[in-house]
């Protein structure tokens, strides 16, 4: 893990941006009396363009290079099918022209994103983006040049949903280790539940008859690329496998079960929800209370009992990240900043978290998509702030403080759920 | 951070949208609505109801700076460079409740400029009523009137904007003007008539969601005399 280039405000500052300091900030509002924060003693966050989270999620099988390289090769081999630049002799409607132009435009993006990425799992998903948005701008342009018909294009995507259904139905919870296969089996299932919705895509409106066979081009690409990457999953983890690995779907139905019980009580035993006031301390408490909340919800919706027990871990997560904040409130936190120096601590509170939080795991395998969701709240915190481009009153960075604290109070309760789920399968 | 898709743009454009609300201009992919007065939300209808989904109607559209049909006093508007005369660019509304009114029309100068004029001698002011109203829309895109509703001092209509086919050369950036002259079956008189609203979905279709992306040229507001010429700012 590495802290993301702190670009931007360096840049800011040799712009001479700093000159409309005293500006009305966007985010102040006049109830706010506290005195402004000077823009240079904010935490240096990246450009949100070139922003990265510190954690990615991953999965504890092996993806192969080749596997990488097919995805890749099948973008290229998309887009080159693609007479670019477009022109209007090609595509006269310049709306439509856009569209297709800047879906390619997606797709090599996600294609070097592919490349820069700290995982192969996330190669993997970008790759899955990246095969998307390319099939849209081939298929749209093959309506032009190749008389494609959405028909066509919804008959595959009906051929992949069938097969997915397929897989399904065959499917076996198989490994030895409970842990490591509950992480596979949830990934795996979190992307082969993808393909299985045999509805249309969800365009927004009248897009001509084009686009709607390029929305239908996306449809089918995503679906097969989700169903591909399933596969290969399973059969990659099924390859580390001694031959007489059997099922643990018992073993995870009834850590689920058990975990479901447990935080049916932490509910219970849940104070009446708080009420949604100005302050930022009950402002955090009302958002990670109904955090908790949902929490249950997504275990109870999860389907399948590997998915079960990683909503579990999720959920977990959340009501002692709501008992941790509720101890600081307790000890008199109120989350006031005064100073940059102030978000500077909170910005590197949570980052710590993160890190320590993945440390202390007895499995990290087990709570690195928990971190990973930590580590996009404190981007989006870092977004926040990279908005703001003079001066700020403390109110105005109210949304990026709570961002950082709930990540920072999530992270650091990664490692008791991690302890509980590991019991619980174990 | 990978920039957001079009199509999560697209999700969220109503979110985004809505907070643009009171801006006065027309956005695609919403509802929106304007009037002098108060006026009901969207896709609502004028209180104690008349409306027509299949009014007939001329329509003219064109690249130019002026709606291509309106009123004399509407041209010093249309020229003016405030705020008022900006806004008046991108839509306008006006209620002809006579003969003589109707003969003060200005038309563009356009081919089908006579089917509009045999569009206004074929209207019986003594039951009928005009309501001539212009909109602002990007040039690869077309309002289609689902409907109109009126009560003697309120005038609303409900449009969809659908794409325009792939193959009709049009500009990404550019706006044409949409001037609809809409028979209205009773007879309202001008003077009385002090609100008026719109709305604009982009759900496609005037009868819920309907085939999303159905390319055609059918549809409600096409029938009557109306005719659309390609707009004047392609590239």
């Amino acid at each position: 893990m590495t802290d993301p280039a702190p670009t931007r405000r360096g840049f800011l500052l040799a712009s001479g941006t700093v000159a409309l300091a005293g500006c009305s900030e966007l985010d102040a509002q006049s109830s706010d009396t506290g005195e402004e924060i000077r823009l240079t003693q904010l935490p240096d966050v990246p450009d949100p363009d070139e922003s990265e989270p510190i954690l990615v999620d991953d999965i504890p099988v092996e993806i192969e290079d080749e596997t990488l390289t097919e995805s890749a090769t099948r973008v290229t081999d998309l887009l080159g099918t693609l007479p670019m630049p477009l022109g209007p002799e090609d595509v006269p409607n310049g709306h439509v022209r856009r569209e297709l132009t800047e879906a390619a435009e997606q797709a090599t993006g996600h294609l070097d994103s592919a490349r820069s990425a700290q995982t192969r799992l996330s190669a993997l998903e970008s790759l899955r983006r990246a095969r998307s948005e390319a099939r849209y701008a081939a298929a749209g342009w093959a309506f032009v040049d190749d008389d494609r018909t959405a028909t066509e294009l919804q008959a595959k995507h009906q051929s992949t949903v069938a097969e997915a259904g397929a897989f399904r139905s065959e499917y076996e919870y198989l490994g030895t280790d409970p842990v490591r296969a509950v992480v596979v089996h949830g990934q795996l299932r979190n992307t082969l539940e993808r393909v299985s919705s045999g509805r249309p895509p969800s365009s927004y409106g009248d897009r001509g008859e084009l686009l709607t066979v390029a929305e239908w081009g996306d449809h089918a690409e995503s679906a097969r690329a989700h169903l591909e990457d399933s596969r290969y999953l399973y059969d990659r983890f099924r390859a580390t496998l001694p031959s007489d690995a059997g099922s643990l779907e018992a073993t995870f139905e009834t850590a689920a079960e058990s975990l479901i019980e447990s935080l049916g009580q932490r509910r219970d035993e849940l104070p009446s929800e708080p009420e949604e006031a100005d302050e930022l301390a009950d402002r955090l408490r009302y958002r990670l209370y109904d955090d908790a909340e949902s929490g249950v919800r997504n275990v109870d919706d999860a389907g399948g009992p590997a998915r079960a027990v990683l909503a579990a871990t999720d959920a977990l997560v959340g009501f002692l990240a709501y008992d941790r904040l509720q101890s600081r409130i307790d000890d008199g936190d109120r989350f006031r900043v005064e100073t940059g120096e102030d978000v500077r601590a909170m910005r590197s509170a949570a980052l710590e978290a993160i890190r320590t939080g993945l440390e202390e795991s007895s499995r990290p395998a087990l709570v690195r998509s928990v971190l990973a969701d930590a580590a996009w709240r404190v981007l989006h915190a870092d977004d926040e702030l990279a908005r703001h481009h003079s001066n700020v009153r403390p109110r105005g960075l109210h949304d990026s403080i709570r961002r950082y604290v709930t990540a920072t109070v999530r992270a650091k309760s990664v490692p008791t759920a991690c302890e509980q789920v590991v019991d619980a399968l174990e | 951070m990978v920039p957001p898709t079009r199509r999560h743009l697209l999700q969220t454009a109503v979110a985004v949208t809505a907070g643009l609300a009171g801006c006065g201009q027309l956005l695609a992919g919403e509802e929106s609505s304007s009037s002098r007065s108060v006026s009901d939300g969207p896709d609502a209808t004028v209180s104690g109801e008349n409306r027509e989904t299949d009014p007939d109607i001329a329509l003219v559209r064109t690249g130019g700076d002026s709606p291509p049909i309106r009123m004399p006093d509407d041209d010093e508007a249309s020229t003016g460079s405030d705020r008022w005369a900006r806004q008046s660019r991108h839509r306008s509304h006006v209620i002809i409740d006579t003969r003589s009114r109707a003969q003060e029309l200005i038309i563009e100068d356009i081919p089908d400029a006579e089917s509009v004029s045999s569009f206004l001698s074929a209207t019986d002011f003594e039951a009928e009523t005009l309501y001539l109203e212009t909109i602002s829309v990007q040039e690869c895109f077309r309002l289609e009137l689902c409907s109109t509703s009126w009560s003697t001092d309120e005038v609303r209509t409900d449009y969809v904007r659908r794409t325009r086919p792939y193959d009709e050369r049009c500009s990404a950036d550019a706006k044409v003007l949409e001037s609809r002259l809409i028979r209205i079956p009773a007879s309202l008189d001008a003077d009385e008539v002090n609100s008026y609203g719109s709305s604009i979905s982009g759900r496609g279709s005037c009868h819920g969601g309907g085939p999303a992306g159905t390319e055609g040229t059918g549809g409600g507001s096409t029938g009557g005399t109306g005719n659309a010429t390609g707009g004047g700012t392609e590239q």
